[in-house]
């Protein structure tokens, strides 16, 4: 059948088309929603701040990812994950590169944290990685998502979480790519009745990084937490997109997302709380600060909430400056270098962040690798 | 109960109509309206053409639609844009007056008459399309203060208008702006210059009186080196089912040292308790800071309109140059609001502090809309924003739209934003002290925003006090 598709994105199509083994279940309807699509630019209010010029010019090839993962991470040929509205979402959903599920079965409970490492190796390789993790009732598990994308590749990929009633889901996940990658990172998570997210995005370095969190709270008494830390360097770029959605009363949710930003780096913050008319006695918290290292690093940071019911405490800052001059002096005072001063108070800064995670392998992990990079200084162990 | 009735009464106590002859061109919009406007003020050329070329501009334009506000768009074809009261154009002194219309200016309780000349502010009223009266001219004209309607000031220091004239909100700067620019039929314009402290308060006070109109002004207001000024504004129209609209601009330009503080009480119609009828607040209005040191406050009260679109900005170009945003704004049965600041830092050690507070009540949206920008050049700047919303009904709306904006690294940003409701436990506290609820609310809101209201001018933050109690009147959740 013919469809009449914006030319912007025709090309991303028909280079989709080799790729057949896997298909969604919705694959017709996928298609369908994208003949309104364009191609993402600055005058569409998500992508405001983030320039796709790059990205649409490269000269991508769609392949598999090199994958590493736990043997309870199960390949799939058929994704049932949910309908995305965004352009990159559909299009990892009309050819996923590789999918997999995790399900957790209801009142199992893993101390042990599952990991799975997707890997890029290859000059303008384009991999569109696909996952579902489910979590029966009662369930608790940790996960690891680890991204390593080498060189110029282009990795778009997709999540989605489902948790039953009274679930528990520690999510890492951590980015590691080159300075000349780019990455799309599309996450959707539903949480049932007292069921609980923690969420936490390490952006550990990257050329351009988009990441879009949906946390929709559906049930009584869920929680969700989201946090994220980057730092990004040189000309990289790293924005993150977070909404909550509180759709009923006694949910509750926290938000943290810090950054330092160096050089002629670029940093994107757009956090949406929604709460629906009828989510009386809701908590959402919302944060995000972000200093400044260079006069060259712009940081546009968007919170933002939209309340339509009464009986609720919600909050949202945003705070973006620069180190304390006299934190600095003291530092210096006691000895540390110009550098070592700064690296020690980026530590505490980020550490903030890193801490959320319950999963203290991770945690240990992020430091160290975070220190062995001049980044900031590892905590004594 | 007695006074509750009597209050709930009066909801809208500027909602009646003056029965003045007026002279109304038909609706529509065209080219030839818009010659037909500059023709009947007896304008000079230049301004013509730029009107004809901002209703280019115009055509060229789309209605904005990223606003968190759903309304019928407005024909702009079916509106007349020009009405002005038949009687005499001009008064030679205010005793001069239709007695119709000094009958509008009592109920409305502006100062026109000999006692409250005591009182000390200078008005302008506007009345549809035209300037009706100017107060206290002699007495600014010694200290070499212009103030008058922007007509006149075109027919006598065109030089200045044609200097000034879209300078902060240009032709192409949005579509309202574009449309005000080609159709605007009056306003006020005022010029303090150098070193001139203005003695007392300036007002302007527009109406809409006729039906089938809207309401297109233009002020100007510019402070001249070292000069101050405190400049306020009310509006109020006459209760009715259509949607009137109204589409303003206002520049203000601060030099060198220059003070600029801008009061506006907005009253327009807010429709009925179902949401009919009620004016579109579609409002451009920035200022410039162009000198070092110059400082332009906005302090503003919204409690009327139907729908609300309104960003009062500062460009902060001068080295250590102050913006200020206070704003209170309530919406009350189906009102909506998409309210904020722009504060674009452009200077070194510019300072913009931005407090704005949301009252939801009824079925209302109220949204707080800002952009804060720090320009790579804008070395140490500092802004300060909160936002707080306070939910009067499970069936209002609070929504924030904070846009930060950072490009240097010695700027310091800080935005925080609540949202809660009124507490009932303060509720509980003055009903036990013998308040009833009516009141008990309207102390805790006027609390609230007590912050903003301390901004306005004293005049103004009474009457201000009393529209904020009427907003909310029987809006308890």
């Amino acid at each position: 059948m013919e469809r009449v598709l914006n030319h912007s994105i025709q090309k991303w199509l028909d280079a989709t088309l080799a790729f057949d083994t896997i298909r969604h279940q919705n694959h017709d309807a996928v298609l369908a929603s994208m003949e309104s699509l364009e191609f993402p630019h600055s005058k569409m209010e998500d992508w405001k701040y983030t320039r796709t010029q790059k990205l649409n010019q490269g000269q991508w090839v769609l392949q598999r990812s090199e994958v590493i993962s736990d043997p309870e991470f199960q390949a799939v040929s058929s994704v049932q994950t949910q309908m995305r509205s965004g352009f990159f979402g559909c299009l990892n959903q009309v050819a996923p590169t590789e999918a997999f599920s995790l399900d957790i079965a209801p009142n199992e409970s893993f101390d042990e944290p599952f990991h799975f490492v997707i890997k890029s190796n290859e000059d303008w390789a384009w991999t569109q990685p696909s996952f579902e993790l489910t979590l029966g009732e009662h369930a608790c598990a940790k996960v690891v998502l680890h991204f390593i994308g080498k060189h110029n590749g282009f990795c778009n990929a997709l999540l989605d979480v489902t948790m039953m009633e009274g679930s528990h889901l520690d999510l890492d996940i951590i980015q590691d790519n080159d300075d000349s990658f780019f990455q799309i990172l599309d996450i959707r998570v539903d949480e049932a009745s007292k069921s609980h997210c923690n969420v936490l995005t390490h952006t550990l370095n990257g050329g351009w990084t988009r990441n879009n969190l949906w946390m929709s709270l559906n049930g009584e008494h869920a929680h969700a937490a989201l946090s994220g830390f980057y730092l990004p360097q040189d000309g990289q770029l790293v924005d993150n997109h977070t909404v909550v959605d509180h759709r009923v009363p006694n949910c509750t949710s926290n938000e943290l997302y810090k950054g330092v930003l160096y050089d002629k780096s670029k940093g994107v913050f757009n956090g949406k709380v929604f709460v629906r008319k009828d989510a009386q006695k809701t908590e959402a918290y919302q944060s995000n600060k972000n200093i400044m290292m260079s006069d060259d690093a712009t940081m546009d940071s968007k919170p933002e909430l939209e309340i339509y019911a009464d009986d609720v405490r919600c909050s949202h800052g945003s705070t973006t400056g620069q180190f304390d001059e006299e934190a600095l002096f003291y530092l210096r005072a006691r000895g540390l270098s110009a550098l070592g001063a700064k690296q020690l108070l980026v530590s505490a800064y980020v550490n903030e962040v890193i801490n959320r995670s319950n999963n203290a392998e991770v945690v240990t992990f992020v430091k160290q690798e975070l220190s062995a990079r001049g980044r900031i200084i590892a905590d004594e162990v | 109960m007695e006074i509750l009735d009597e209050i709930t009464g009066k909801d809208y106590e500027f909602g009646f109509t003056t029965n003045i002859e007026s002279e109304k061109i038909p609706a529509g919009l065209n080219e030839e309206i818009i010659r037909v406007i500059s023709a009947k003020k007896n304008e000079p050329s230049w301004l013509l053409d730029w009107r004809l070329e901002a209703f280019k501009i115009w055509q060229g334009m789309n209605e904005p639609e990223w606003a968190h506000v759903h309304y019928t768009k407005p024909d702009f074809q079916a509106i007349s844009y020009y009405s002005a009261p038949k009687s005499k154009p001009k008064y030679n002194s205010l005793d001069e007056i239709d007695p119709e219309m000094r009958k509008t200016m009592d109920r409305l309780g502006i100062s026109m008459d000999e006692q409250k000349r005591l009182n000390g502010i200078a008005v302008d009223f506007v009345m549809d399309s035209v300037s009706v009266a100017t107060s206290f001219k002699e007495k600014l004209a010694e200290l070499g203060i212009i103030f008058c309607s922007i007509s006149e000031a075109v027919q006598e220091h065109g030089d200045l208008v044609r200097k000034y004239l879209g300078t902060v909100v240009p032709r192409t700067d949005n579509f309202y702006a574009a449309l005000n620019s080609a159709v605007f039929t009056d306003g006020s314009f005022c010029y303090i210059p150098k070193g001139v402290r203005c003695p007392m308060e300036l007002s302007t006070y527009f109406r809409i009186n006729e039906a089938g109109t809207g309401q297109f002004e233009r002020t100007l207001l510019i402070a001249d080196e070292e000069s101050y000024v405190s400049y306020l504004e009310g509006c109020t129209a006459p209760q009715r089912d259509e949607n009137q609209l109204h589409a303003a601009v206002v520049e203000l330009v601060a030099m060198e040292k220059a003070e600029i503080k801008y009061s506006t009480v907005q009253n327009w119609y807010p429709g009925d308790k179902d949401g009919n009828g009620g004016v579109f607040n579609f409002v451009t209005k920035r200022g410039l800071c162009d000198g070092y040191k110059s400082k332009i406050s906005w302090t503003q009260v919204e409690t009327g309109s139907a729908v609300t679109w309104k960003y009062p900005s500062c460009i902060l170009k001068g080295d250590y140059s102050v913006g200020e945003f206070y704003s209170v704004a309530v919406t009350n049965h189906f009102q909506q609001a998409d309210t904020g600041t722009k504060m674009i830092h452009i200077g070194r050690n510019t300072h913009s502090t931005i407090i704005s507070k949301g009252i939801s009540a009824g079925h209302s949206n109220n949204s707080y809309r800002g952009l804060v920008q720090i320009n790579s050049s804008a070395k140490n700047a500092r802004n300060f924003s909160q936002c707080d919303s306070l939910l009067m009904t499970d069936t209002s709306g609070a929504h924030t739209f904070p846009y930060i904006e950072v490009n240097n690294s010695s700027a310091q940003v800080e935005h925080e934003a609540t949202t809660s409701k009124i507490g009932e436990d303060q509720i509980f506290y003055c009903l036990q002290r013998g308040l009833d609820e009516e009141q008990a609310i309207s102390m805790i809101v006027n609390g609230y925003a007590k912050e903003v209201l301390n901004k306005l001018p004293m005049e103004f933050a009474v009457e201000a006090q009393k529209l904020l109690a009427i907003s909310l009147e029987g809006s308890v959740g």
